[in-house]
């Protein structure tokens, strides 16, 4: 099966005053049609510009692609033309985002901000879009859909906007929609309600989604397969369920040591990574994890692992296996070490 | 720096640059043409009259774009339409020339009359004036009308100068007329009720006076100004002998008002039961402010507020073709058909008015004559009306120069200033001669006042502050005029003398100690901050412990402290009423300034003898002498610093003629303008 | 929203009565012989005259007895009925204008409203759009010439700029005069077959059928309304500016631009509405601006409007004016406020009150 997606060697920079921020750092990776990937990683990691380039958001200057690949249904999306590439947008790529406070038009009706994409990109009358509008707003699950049309981003909750925004970005039927942690600017109910709106559309309308969220937990309950990102680098891939069983990258275990689990009983305390996110105005040309990996060895200080192969459809770029290395750790119980 | 910073900078720079060079005014290129002209006016003046028309010889190209109108821009608004009223000289030049008096100057003779609504001017010889002095009559002519029609009649005029007389207005120029008609000196016509308690208050007068009282006062002044139509005369029965009584009645308060008309909107009936109604009005509830109707050669179109004038011809004009004003002079239908006054005060607005060519006069400020000077053409004398050409002979310009004006500003000398309770006068520093002040009295001792007399220059101020367009008086009169003693001494600027004298005053106290006072100034009033200047700058060259500081007051405030008193050196200027020589000795020697310079008792008796023996003299051989007196009098006891009479200049396009220039007239007479077509 | 109106509308008088309240308190400082000062203009002729002057116009009677004649007017000595006042629509009598101070404002307005109302677009048009193209151009050199050129204008001091154009486009050349009409069309204008419905030339003349006459108008009116605009196009501009700046890095900008919506959309559609909330007050203040009378530029111009004619009437003293004109002005201020509040409500579906 062709892949949906196919992203090669994407590299974004940004161009400041105080210099070149490298944020997107050469990351390859593919989505299959209906799959829903995650990506991973804490802020500065590059994974919120990474997915902005590939349909190219990034404001030029002060940022620039330099250099990559994103095929997308047979075409290199770097290399359309700007008309060619607003037809992808909001049509067959959509993309939502974190806070669905700002990510509205204050002056225009949300009746407005969801049938201008229906007539651009499918040149529906005005009265054919709002009646396409009202479905998809009670498809969201947004009650007295109707009467709402009207009305102005600020008359709804965080939890409405959100879906609201989600409807926008479904209008046009999208192959793939991108939301980038749309669930981080809300409470804990309204993130399940909103993730599981998600996981019912995709169902229904077979699309594939990209995922962006710091939060494991979110990531376990609803991706196929995952990508780590750390400093601009992919540092991880793998299916779901293989990473949190099998983490083979130093940074991918530490993420999931530091998050509270239900099967390993009591813990005295939470384990976080030691040290400070890496600067990405002067990029190390060694393993940028090494300050912080409890694992590093004297080769991670010299070269960058790149990303190999190490288990079926696992990727990870590490210098160390670490499913053979026993780590001391005297906060963990019995159960814990021998769970490894 | 990025790239494009550094460019906007650059284009930011040629931006101003480009600006600033579009900003200096271009040197006027005067086009050479090869024409052949003759630039002096010859043989046509071989007789003794002064041609009514000057017409210096032009090339055809200066001909007037709009054929039929005048367009004079200045500043200065109206005050008011009512000739009885009006008292400034913006008034009074919209009104000489819609409205006529009984006798007009003659062309540029300041001294000498021509008949208008009078057939002849009264005179000792022909018994239009009493041997005494007391009585004048006069013939009024037949078949005038005014604009809206009704026939002149004696009785018009009678009633406009009775009804003149009772209005008695504070801010008018009544006080002129009611001296030598009704013989009150206070200016005004209720003198003799309560010895003028309730002068210039209608109110209190209506309340507090008996009707027996009023109607007294208004049968007076109907039996000093008499009309007999049938006999067709109007005679004036003086309670002196008054010598400038014929100028007094040359100038606007002296207009024909048609009593019809006046009535009917809303003036003076003519009843000495209603005369109070009508008493000092002010300009806001006088009935004939805002309308006006004469028997002139103009018709007022309209008059808009701040704004400006505009007088159309008079298409039924009394004066016939044949019958010119003066030998020479205009006759028939007004040469223009509209006159435009308009008012711009921001000189660079007049002046690119001008260079616009869509005017034909504006006001000229001394200080911006050079730049009106670079588009002169030829300079004219109104003497001779000979026109010489510049360096620039295709100006578009002309200029009238040397035009002796009837104003004058004079340094007044408080000889003793007025305190408050405590002895305190902000403008004489600690009040002692201690070098830090003067006292109150600093100016009653004559060495101080020669000091002043000497440290002037007159030179400097004349070129500095008059642009050079001035002449040095010797004495209240004016030059040229009656009474003006050509060999009159006068003080020269001599810094040594300054110091003897100042020496030698109060005992020497002065140059021990030093002084100190503040000259008092108007802020904006260029000429008496200069007046100022010069003092200053001479009395610190001697001495630097004598100290004139200059103080610019607000006007409001120096009107209170000169009412007062207060100032201890005040400059300050006078502009002629009447041309007559008694217009400017009485305010010099006894009158508005000089009364309230506190002089001596006995100097101003003086003064005051020799004043009243002037005004009354019969021949003006008699009035010559005393007047030598009298300016003898003021040179020696130096009360005040005479300075110099601004002469004035004019500028006007060079397609306009019949310009001719009278010092007694406020304005320009119009009817004597044509345009070359 | 109606009772906010109508709470600002009760607002208005107060507020007025308290101005005027206040410039009478000023009077107190100024004596009598001050105070004539309005009606004598230079050295008095005779002695007599500042005194009875005094007199005459009741100058030496108490601050507040004058207070409440000019409120309430005067009775009439000869008809015993009140006469006069404020409360009764009469606002004195302006020395300086030589007739009733209403008067004096009536027949001056319709210059300055003229000028005010043809000024407004080019002021608000070009001076926003401006900011508009230097947002959307950040730091490029269209930005950097726009903020250069605005900011020229904003330095330039009004009367050297209004007598430099002067010179430039009507001493050498003739084009744009002066003053409000040429001579010829003010004969037209006041002849008996022209009426004046609105006393604006411009509009007059179009409703008469004159069209040279609207043209010789606007032809008078071009480069008092270029001074004026080129000296406030700085300000729009900076406002406009850093408001469409700010717009333009919000978030729902980013959403719009992933819908794939035209960047000249997202500015117009998207972006601008935002962007001039802010300017709305500058706007409201520009034009309240407009109609007080720019001095200056009438100075200059020779163009008679309410600046002209109330500062004349300040420097004389001349309260009456000057207090009737600010009755005029505190009504037009805060009518002006209150239409921005209203606006706001509408270019704002936020602020929108129930």
């Amino acid at each position: 099966m062709a892949k949906l997606l196919e992203v090669s060697n994407l590299k974004t920079q940004f161009f400041t005053q105080d210099g070149i921020v490298h944020a997107v750092n050469g990351i390859s990776y593919q989505v299959d049609q209906g799959e829903t990937l995650a990506i991973v990683g804490e802020s500065g990691s590059g994974k919120s510009v990474g997915v902005m380039s590939l349909i190219r958001l990034i404001p030029e200057p002060p940022g620039k692609i330099v250099d990559g690949q994103v095929m997308f249904d047979g075409q290199d999306l770097l290399k359309l033309s700007e008309n060619e590439l607003r037809s992808v947008r909001g049509n067959r790529i959509a993309m939502i985002f974190q806070d669905p406070m700002t990510s509205l038009n204050p002056v225009l009706t949300i009746g407005r901000q969801i049938t201008e994409a229906l007539e651009l990109h499918l040149n529906m009358g005005r009265e054919e879009s709002r009646k396409r509008a009202i479905e998809l707003l009670e498809l969201v699950g947004i009650p007295g859909a109707a009467s709402r049309l009207d009305d102005y981003p600020h008359q709804f909750s965080g939890g409405m906007r959100q879906r609201v925004m989600i409807a926008m970005g479904l209008s046009c039927d999208p192959q793939l929609l991108i939301a980038d942690e749309p669930t981080t600017a809300l409470d804990v109910t309204i993130q399940a309600q909103i993730v599981d709106l998600v996981e019912r559309l995709k169902k229904e309308l077979g699309m594939a989604i990209i995922w962006i969220t710091h939060d494991l937990g979110v990531v376990a309950g609803m991706a196929d397969r995952v990508i780590v990102m750390y400093s601009g680098f992919v540092v991880e891939e793998a299916a779901v369920d293989e990473l949190y069983a099998q983490p083979r990258h130093p940074y991918t275990l530490g993420l999931l040591r530091s998050i509270p689990r239900l099967d390993l009983g009591r813990q005295k305390r939470l384990i976080p990574i030691d040290g400070l996110p890496p600067d990405l105005l002067d990029p190390p040309s060694h393993c940028p994890f090494a300050p912080r990996c409890v694992f590093n060895i004297e080769k991670c200080w010299q070269e960058n692992p790149t990303l190999v192969t190490v288990g079926t459809d696992h990727k990870s770029a590490c210098w160390v296996d670490i499913s053979n290395v026993e780590i001391y750790d005297p906060s963990a119980d019995q159960q814990n070490v021998e769970a490894l | 720096m990025s790239k494009s910073f550094r460019s906007s900078i650059l284009l930011g720079v040629l931006l101003l640059v480009a600006m600033i060079l579009a900003a200096c005014p271009a040197a006027v290129q005067p086009q050479v043409v090869e024409v052949e002209v003759t630039r002096i006016v010859e043989g046509e003046s071989q007789t003794v009259v002064v041609t009514a028309t000057p017409e210096p010889v032009m090339p055809v190209s200066f001909v007037a774009p709009r054929s039929d109108t005048y367009t004079d821009i200045t500043f200065g608004d109206i005050d008011t339409m009512d000739p009885a009223l009006a008292y400034d000289t913006s008034s009074g030049g919209l009104i000489m020339n819609v409205m006529e008096t009984l006798i007009w100057f003659d062309h540029t003779d300041a001294t000498s009359f021509v008949p208008v609504l009078a057939t002849e001017v009264p005179s000792e010889e022909n018994g239009g004036i009493s041997a005494d002095g007391l009585t004048y009559t006069f013939n009024i002519r037949e078949g005038v009308t005014f604009h809206n029609g009704n026939d002149l009649t004696p009785s018009d005029i009678a009633y406009s100068f009775q009804r003149g007389l009772l209005q008695s207005d504070p801010n008018g120029p009544q006080w002129l007329l009611l001296e030598p008609i009704l013989g009150y000196t206070s200016g005004d016509v209720t003198e003799e009720i309560a010895d003028g308690e309730y002068a210039g208050d209608p109110d209190a007068l209506k309340a507090n006076a008996s009707p027996e009282e009023l109607v007294a006062v208004c049968e007076n002044v109907k039996s000093a100004v008499v009309a007999d139509d049938e006999a067709g005369t109007v005679t004036f029965n003086l309670s002196l002998p008054w010598g400038p009584f014929l100028a007094t009645l040359t100038q606007t308060w002296g207009a024909a008002l048609d009593e019809q008309w006046a009535v009917e909107n809303g003036a003076w009936d003519g009843s000495c039961d209603t005369w109070t109604d009508f008493y000092a009005p002010g300009a806001e509830n006088d009935e004939l402010t805002g309308i006006i109707n004469g028997t002139g050669p103009y018709m007022l179109e309209s008059w808009t507020p701040g704004e400006g004038w505009v007088l159309t011809a008079n298409p039924n004009y009394w004066r016939a073709d044949d019958d010119p004003m003066w030998e020479g002079g205009p006759a028939g239908a007004p040469a223009v058909q509209r006159i435009v006054r308009r008012l711009v005060s921001e000189w660079g607005t007049r002046f690119a008015i001008l260079q616009a060519g869509d005017a034909e006069v504006v006001n000229v400020p001394v200080a911006n004559r050079p730049q009106a000077d670079e588009f002169v053409g030829e300079i004219c004398d109104w003497r001779t009306n000979e026109c010489t050409a510049t360096e620039n002979p295709d100006g578009p310009l002309r200029k009238w120069g040397d035009l002796p004006s009837t104003s004058r500003t004079d340094v007044f000398l408080n000889f003793n200033v007025s305190t408050d309770e405590n002895g305190n006068n902000p403008y004489i520093g600690s009040g002692q001669l201690d070098g830090n002040g003067i006292p109150a009295d600093f100016f009653s001792d004559i060495h101080a006042r020669l000091a002043f007399q000497y440290c002037f220059d007159y030179d400097t101020y004349i070129s500095d502050a008059l642009n050079g367009d001035g002449v040095r008086n010797n004495g209240p009169i004016i030059l040229d005029m009656l009474g003006y003693n050509p060999d009159g001494e006068m003080y020269p600027f001599d810094l040594d003398k300054c110091a003897e004298e100042m020496a030698l005053a109060w005992d020497g106290a002065v140059a021990e100690n030093g002084f100190r006072l503040q000259a008092a100034y108007n802020t904006g009033n260029d000429t008496r901050q200069t007046i100022g200047a010069i003092l200053q700058a001479n009395f610190a060259s001697i001495n630097p412990n004598y100290r004139i500081e200059l103080v610019g007051l607000p006007w409001p405030t120096m009107l209170a402290a000169f009412r007062v008193g207060q100032l201890p050196v005040v400059a300050s200027g006078w502009v002629e009423d009447i041309h007559d020589p008694h217009n400017w000795v009485q305010p010099f020697t006894v009158g508005t300034y000089a009364g309230r310079q506190n002089l001596p008792d006995d100097l101003k008796a003086q003064f005051q003898e020799l004043v009243n023996a002037g005004v009354a003299a019969s021949t003006p051989a008699e009035r010559e002498a005393i007047y030598y007196d009298l300016q003898k009098l003021h040179h020696d006891s130096a009360i005040q610093i005479t300075l110099a009479q601004a002469t004035g200049v004019r500028y006007e396009q060079r397609w306009v003629q019949g310009y001719y220039y009278n010092p007694a007239l406020f304005d320009r007479y119009f009817y004597s303008f044509s345009l070359a077509q | 929203m109606t009772a906010y109106i109508l709470r600002r509308l009760v607002q208005l008088p107060i507020t007025v009565f308290g101005v005027t309240i206040l410039i009478f308190l000023m009077l107190q400082v100024l004596s009598p012989a001050e105070r004539a000062a309005l009606y004598i203009k230079d050295i008095p002729k005779n002695e007599a005259q500042i005194d009875r002057v005094i007199k005459r116009y009741g100058l030496d009677k108490p601050i507040y007895v004058q207070y409440v004649n000019w409120l309430v007017g005067t009775v009439d000595q000869d008809t015993g009925d009140r006469v006069g006042g404020v409360l009764r629509a009469d606002l004195g009598y302006s020395r300086t204008g030589r007739e009733p101070v209403i008067d004096l404002l009536l027949r001056r307005l319709p210059a300055t409203a003229e000028l005010a109302i043809w000024s407004f677009v080019p002021i608000l048009g070009i001076g926003i759009w401006l900011g508009i193209i230097a947002a959307i151009n950040h730091n490029k050199l269209i930005d950097q010439i726009a903020r250069v050129f605005s900011i020229v204008g904003y330095s330039f001091p009004t009367f050297v700029f209004g007598l430099l154009v002067l010179m430039l486009f009507y001493a050498k050349t003739g084009w744009f005069p002066p003053g409000r009409l040429s001579d010829w069309a003010v004969q037209v204008v006041s002849a008996p077959g022209f009426t004046q419905y609105t006393n604006l030339n411009s509009f007059d003349a179009l409703l008469n059928g004159r069209f040279d006459v609207f043209l010789d108008a606007l032809r008078h009116m071009f480069l008092p309304i270029i001074t004026l605009s080129y000296l406030s196009w700085a300000l729009l501009l900076r406002v406009t500016r850093s408001s469409m700046l700010e717009t333009l890095g919000q978030d729902y900008i980013r959403t719009a631009r992933a819908k794939g919506v035209a960047e000249k959309k997202v500015v117009n559609e998207h972006a601008r509405p935002n962007a001039l909330i802010p300017v709305a007050t500058i706007g409201g203040l520009t034009v309240v601006g407009l109609l007080n009378g720019v001095v200056i530029t009438e100075t200059v111009f020779n163009y008679p409007g309410l600046g002209s004619a109330v500062a004349a009437a300040a420097v004389s003293l001349d309260v009456l004016t000057v207090l009737g004109f600010v009755l005029f002005n505190a009504t037009l201020l805060i009518s002006a406020n209150l239409i921005v509040d209203v606006m706001y409500a509408f270019l704002d579906p936020r602020v929108r009150l129930r």
